[in-house]
């Protein structure tokens, strides 16, 4: 029985690349982890219109000729530093230039060769980011309609207060 | 992380479990290959659950690389339940009763006087997590062991809660949905067109025949002492024809649809919709025929049998078609149920939506009062109960609270319903893997001509056979034939 997910409350993740074999494996599998894939074919204004804030990780072909390193390194580096944002290099060759560039100029989270093994990325993710476990229905908004109780009834005591600051009889 | 490899004909697929054998991921490296061959091959070393099929479908498509193949779920387990009222028949019994071609033995009426025991419950209902590899961790998060989910009409719950009661003298039945209840009967001589659309809540014992054009709806049982002709009639429960179903006119009315079994000693020219079970004392000829569960006929003739889970014969003639499975199955209460539980959840995210709103406005106006209480107390302590500021603030707190907690009741009703909701659809699924697998067996002769379908397999027999079972594989969507 599928229950619907709240799509907005998924932390996103960023794949630049143009490679089909490595996007299909990459987002199918992190749309299975419970995050949301944002795929990119290259590096113009579309990356602009993300909010940096909903990035969890991007994983990013460093070979890709529209893929500037300095590019990357305004655009996330400062996230990534602050420990906020992972930064995963693909590549497909280890010697070539592009590639060994990236790796003097650039701090990263980790890199990755082409074809991409999914177990390796699993590892890394996890290492940073909890994966929200299955969760059930009844226990997922059981836990909500506590949290609203609590809530009200927490509220009702202090707005009983205020009334008798104000002097309001009968009140709550 | 454990690997396992598994060959298959053209190729070799990797599989790799991550997350605790949650989530296994699968790379396949040789020549084409097809869906059914990669699920065999899943279920071959073990991973019969969870299949994420458009992953699977990919593979087959010949994408390279790894993908995710199969997943744990959550699943509802809609508990297990005793129907004291009714009859469950073993696979012994059937075959027994099909030999002897005899069912008059069996009560079929649901006889129940008030403070009866009608259900009792041997397991609760809970939530599990399957794995892939068919296990199962109770997750008992349900918050209920109650049979509140099943109880219908004139019945009670008592025996801390796990025993269902009736509450007066009448037919127990059972929906398709696994609810309870008791109604009392009204009795007929006979019924026909001139009668119009005949509708009660309760049971309805027709003495005689229910004639051509007749129309009758009943909230529960329905009983024919005679024969129907071509009629049209619906019940919630057991519909039972003593005579039989006989459409001579192949008249469009020549159609019923009963939520739990319908019993009939002939079925001929009929359109039938059925729950639990199918049960005909002779032939089955030249019918349209849907069930959930289980038929059971001695004889069937070029008819089309749609069948959830099980089809006992001892004759198929006729060029019949079976479709196995319950793939199969076109259920519009169900789907109509389905549609609206999908409405309920979107709704449910409304409601949160509502309540989280009001939460948020109200902390803001907390806030905003406080800073002005601050603010007061320091200035001029004197005017605060008079403020009228700070009067406002409260007023407006005092109505989001209001709205709040009205939010939240809505919020709590609206778990209740999906809660429920789930358990029923739970419940209506089950029918189709109770006993195993979906088989056709005949204890005699299936004629040459006999056509079985499953989702990716239809199998025309080119010769007759006998004593024969046709099991469909559930993984792969295909039949195999055997000699009973």
């Amino acid at each position: 029985m599928t229950v619907i997910v709240e799509q907005s409350m998924k932390s996103k993740i960023l794949i630049i690349d143009i490679d089909p074999q490595t996007i299909i494996s990459l987002s199918w599998f992190i749309a299975i982890l419970n995050l949301e894939p944002v795929v990119v074919h290259n590096w113009p204004s579309n990356i602009k219109s993300l909010k940096k804030e909903e990035l969890k990780a991007v994983f990013v072909d460093v070979e890709l000729a529209s893929v500037k390193l300095d590019q990357i390194s305004q655009s996330f580096g400062k996230a990534q530093a602050n420990g906020g944002l992972l930064l995963f290099y693909l590549y497909s060759r280890t010697f070539a230039p592009r590639y060994q560039k990236a790796q003097q100029q650039q701090s990263y989270t980790k890199a990755f060769k082409k074809p991409v093994k999914l177990e390796k990325v699993y590892y890394a993710l996890q290492e940073h980011i909890d994966f929200d476990e299955l969760h059930s229905f009844n226990s997922d908004s059981n836990a909500k309609l506590a949290e609203f109780i609590n809530f009200s009834s927490n509220f009702k005591e202090w707005l009983k207060k205020l009334s008798q600051i104000l002097q309001i009889k009968g009140a709550v | 992380m454990n690997e396992i490899q598994t060959n298959l004909k053209n190729g070799v697929l990797s599989l790799i479990l991550l997350r605790k054998g949650k989530l296994v991921i699968g790379k396949y490296k040789g020549h084409k290959t097809n869906v059914y061959e990669l699920q065999k091959a899943l279920k071959s070393v073990g991973i019969t659950h969870g299949y994420l099929n458009n992953s699977i479908s990919l593979i087959a498509s010949g994408t390279a690389g790894q993908i995710p193949l199969a997943q744990a779920y959550i699943a509802d387990e809609p508990g297990q339940l005793h129907y004291h009222f009714e009859k469950r028949w073993t696979k012994m019994e059937i075959m027994r009763l099909l030999q002897m071609g005899k069912f008059e033995t069996v009560d079929l009426k649901q006889q129940v006087s008030k403070d009866d025991l009608l259900v009792s419950l041997t397991k609760a209902p809970t939530s599990i997590l399957r794995y892939p590899d068919g296990r199962k961790e109770n997750l008992n998060d349900l918050g209920i062991s109650d049979l509140h989910f099943y109880s219908g009409r004139n019945v009670r719950i008592s025996d801390k809660n796990k025993a269902i009661y009736a509450n007066l003298n009448g037919l127990a039945f059972r929906d398709a949905f696994g609810v309870v209840s008791v109604a009392p009967v009204l009795i007929f001589k006979s019924i026909g067109k001139v009668h119009g659309h005949v509708s009660y809540d309760e049971s309805l014992l027709v003495e005689n025949d229910v004639r051509s054009g007749a129309n009758i709806d009943s909230s529960a049982n329905l009983f024919i002492g005679g024969v129907a002709r071509s009629a049209k009639m619906e019940a919630a429960g057991t519909i039972t024809v003593s005579f039989g179903l006989d459409n001579a006119d192949r008249s469009e009315l020549g159609q019923i649809g009963a939520g739990q079994s319908v019993f009939a000693s002939t079925i001929r020219n009929y359109k039938i919709r059925a729950g639990t079970y199918i049960l005909v004392k002779t032939t089955i000829d030249s019918s349209n025929i849907q069930c959930l569960n289980t038929v059971i006929a001695p004889k069937i003739n070029a008819s089309e049998i749609r069948v959830g889970n099980k089809l006992y014969a001892h004759t198929i003639t006729g060029n019949t078609r079976v479709y196995l499975g319950p793939y199969f199955i076109k259920d519009a209460q169900y789907n109509k149920i389905k549609n609206f539980h999908a409405q309920h959840q979107r709704r449910l995210i409304d409601l949160k939506n509502e309540a989280t709103i009001l939460r948020d406005k109200i902390e803001h106006g907390k806030k905003n009062a406080l800073i002005h209480l601050k603010k007061l107390k320091t200035v001029s302590p004197d005017s605060i109960p008079g403020d009228v500021l700070l009067n406002r603030y409260y007023t407006n707190l005092h109505s989001d609270l209001v709205k709040l907690d009205s939010a939240i009741n809505k919020y709590e009703r609206q778990i209740n319903l999906i809660s429920q909701e789930r358990m029923r659809l739970a419940y209506y699924e089950r029918q189709f893997i109770e006993d195993g697998s979906a088989e056709v067996i005949c204890t005699g002769a299936i004629a040459a001509g006999t056509v079985i379908s499953a989702p990716n397999h239809t199998m025309k027999l080119n010769s007759q056979r006998q004593n024969v079972s046709i099991k469909l594989d559930s993984a792969s969507g295909k039949l195999e034939l055997k000699q009973l």
